[in-house]
């Protein structure tokens, strides 16, 4: 029982995955009206990355339910269903119901300083031509920030709106449950504090946690 | 700082006005003066509640001196015309005893609202106005740099299947084309920021190793530098991270290299060094580009980062349009920074520049606060 006897917590498998398995792992998806350029070029990379034109696509829904680590956004042209501002609404959704999201503004527009709130509440901003090298660089940096045990438990913490005593029980719960490698013992935890927040989304979540955690630990005792 | 058509519009105002925004002594109109009692009641205070009292009302009103009021919005701002006798009158013993002390003052107060309709439709007309412009500026500078993206990654692509394992071996064409190429990127942002420099303003700041900003720079301005036969060094070791606004900051150091390779001699060296040091008790980290370059008097000198334009010996030494250090010092603002530039011993028209940026370095505590931020 690693848990147990290191006495370690979620909290503090917070180590970026190897490139190789961060890579693996890592599901990104890209939200502007025209293809970027490189995304053939980020796939041979072995990044597994999403295209989708605008809001009304099938699967933007996937996008708040958890499906994805990292979302680039573009600004424009990518759909009115949010609000007039097209990227900033779609951005102040996606903050409010999925908070575990990372999303980097990608944009070319970078100076407008009429889409300052837009650059501001993003997490980064990745310009359209910034090259595949430094594109894939900044995905990574971000992707091993977002990948590890401790950044989807935060997330999920923050979903739950969680602090104080039940945070303390969740995160018992959820080492008990990475001891006994129970994905269902944490899912049915988080079950009980969920309150209005989406299924879908917390079971994508607690996933994620639990097998970044299981991967951490695995990697920690090989 | 006000717009500048909402600033005109009131500077031409024939009433006299008072910023709800910032209530003080009204300002005197071009047609209607400011009676002395109005200066004298805001130096007693009594007038500033009133106005303050203002925020919201639209309808004409009587103000604690029994002129009347009219507030008004042009532009963004809130405004109140005041200091006029208007007809039909309010009624009241002070609004009487003002009608007779400033006969002057008089005003059929119909004209106001309709003075205030149309002063706030041409403002609104003139700012949608320059929007579009700006708007079809922004929009070649897009186009360019959509077509700049296709010439890099295309570049980037075959340097790449050329030489997998570092693309900087690849043919020297190719990677000398790639360079170019994100040079032209950092000189769009120089022009997207020309073309709207209050984007500035917006100061969206995140931890970033400074040296790596640099240290890019270098390398693409090396294609430059190669051209002129002038020798481009990059020194220190500063690993040091700083709130970065990662839009913008590269411009500072792109300027003092551009600068410093455009106006070296064939055969000439450019230094770059980036430390961590103390700027009094404060830990920030400096870059400083050193080269030779032609000689300014102590006039240009000191006109340096706040005039565009360019020193007479510059002018003959290279082309150039006089706007990069403006743009620096904008930047330099930006990130609270420190710009300077001293020139060492003059001979033959050249002398030794120095150019220095210096940036906070960011706290043990500010940088944890930022990371926890994502």
């Amino acid at each position: 029982m690693w848990f147990r006897s290191s006495r370690l917590s979620i909290e503090q498998l917070d180590e970026p995955l190897p490139r190789e398995e961060l890579l693996r792992r890592a599901r990104v998806v890209v939200l502007d009206d025209e293809a970027p350029e490189m995304l053939q070029d980020l796939r041979g990379q072995g990044l597994s990355i999403t295209h989708l034109r605008s809001t009304e696509d099938p699967q933007f829904q996937t996008v708040a339910d958890g499906a994805y680590d990292l979302l680039l956004l573009d600004y424009g042209g990518i759909g009115l269903r949010f609000g007039p501002d097209e990227g900033l609404d779609v951005l102040r959704h996606l903050n409010r119901v999925n908070p575990s999201l990372r999303i980097l503004a990608f944009t070319g527009r970078t100076f407008d300083a009429s889409k300052a709130d837009f650059f501001r509440l993003c997490d980064a901003v990745l310009k359209k031509d910034a090259g595949i090298r430094e594109t894939m660089e900044a995905l990574e940096s971000h992707l091993s920030e977002v990948l590890t045990a401790k950044y989807q438990f935060d997330a999920l913490v923050n979903v739950l709106s969680l602090s104080g005593e039940p945070r303390r029980q969740l995160e018992a719960a959820f080492s008990k449950a990475i001891s006994q490698k129970r994905r269902d013992c944490a899912l049915d935890m988080t079950r009980r504090f969920a309150k209005g927040a989406s299924a879908k989304l917390l079971e994508a979540i607690v996933t994620k946690a639990f097998q970044l955690s299981l991967a951490s630990i695995g990697k920690d005792s090989s | 700082m006000r717009p500048a058509l909402e600033a005109i519009a009131v500077a031409c105002s024939p009433y006299p006005l008072v910023d709800l925004g910032n209530p003080a002594i009204p300002d005197p109109g071009q047609t209607y003066s400011v009676p002395r009692i109005c200066r004298k009641a805001f130096a007693s205070g009594r007038c500033e509640s009133f106005y303050r009292s203002l925020d919201g009302q639209t309808d004409r009103c009587q103000c604690p001196q029994g002129f009347s009021v009219w507030p008004v919005t042009i532009g963004t701002s809130r405004f109140a015309v005041t200091a006029v006798i208007g007809a039909p009158r309010l009624g009241g013993d002070a609004e009487r005893a003002r009608a007779k002390e400033y006969p002057h003052n008089h005003v059929a107060a119909d004209r106001i609202p309709e003075w205030a309709q149309r002063t706030a439709s041409l403002v609104a007309t003139g700012e949608e106005n320059r929007d579009r412009e700006f708007a079809s500026r922004f929009d070649a500078i897009h186009g360019i740099r959509r077509l700049n993206q296709i010439v890099k990654t295309n570049v980037e692509r075959v340097c790449n299947s050329e030489s997998p394992d570092d693309p900087d071996e690849a043919r020297e064409e190719l990677v000398r084309a790639f360079r170019a190429s994100s040079l032209m990127s950092f000189q769009l942002d120089a022009l997207d920021l020309l073309a709207n420099p209050t984007s500035a303003m917006s100061f969206i700041a995140r931890p970033w190793v400074f040296y790596k900003v640099v240290d890019k720079l270098v390398r693409i301005y090396r294609v430059i530098a190669d051209d002129r036969n002038v020798k481009l060094t990059l020194s220190g070791n500063s690993k040091s991270e700083a709130l970065i606004d990662n839009r913008t900051i590269h411009i500072v150091p792109s300027v003092f290299i551009d600068n410093a390779v455009k106006y070296s001699l064939s055969g000439g060296c450019v230094d770059v060094h980036v430390a961590d040091e103390y700027r009094g008790d404060q830990p920030v980290i400096t870059v400083e580009v050193i080269s030779n370059g032609p000689a300014a008097t102590d006039e240009e000198k000191a006109r340096l980062f706040l005039v565009r334009g360019r020193g007479a010996t510059a002018r003959f030494a290279a082309e150039g349009s006089g706007v990069g250090l403006t743009l620096a010092r904008i930047v330099a603002e930006q990130h609270k920074g420190w710009i300077s530039a001293e020139q060492g011993s003059v001979d033959n028209g050249r002398a030794e520049w120095r150019f220095r940026f210096q940036i906070q370095r960011a706290s043990a505590q500010t940088l944890r606060v930022a990371h926890q931020r994502h």
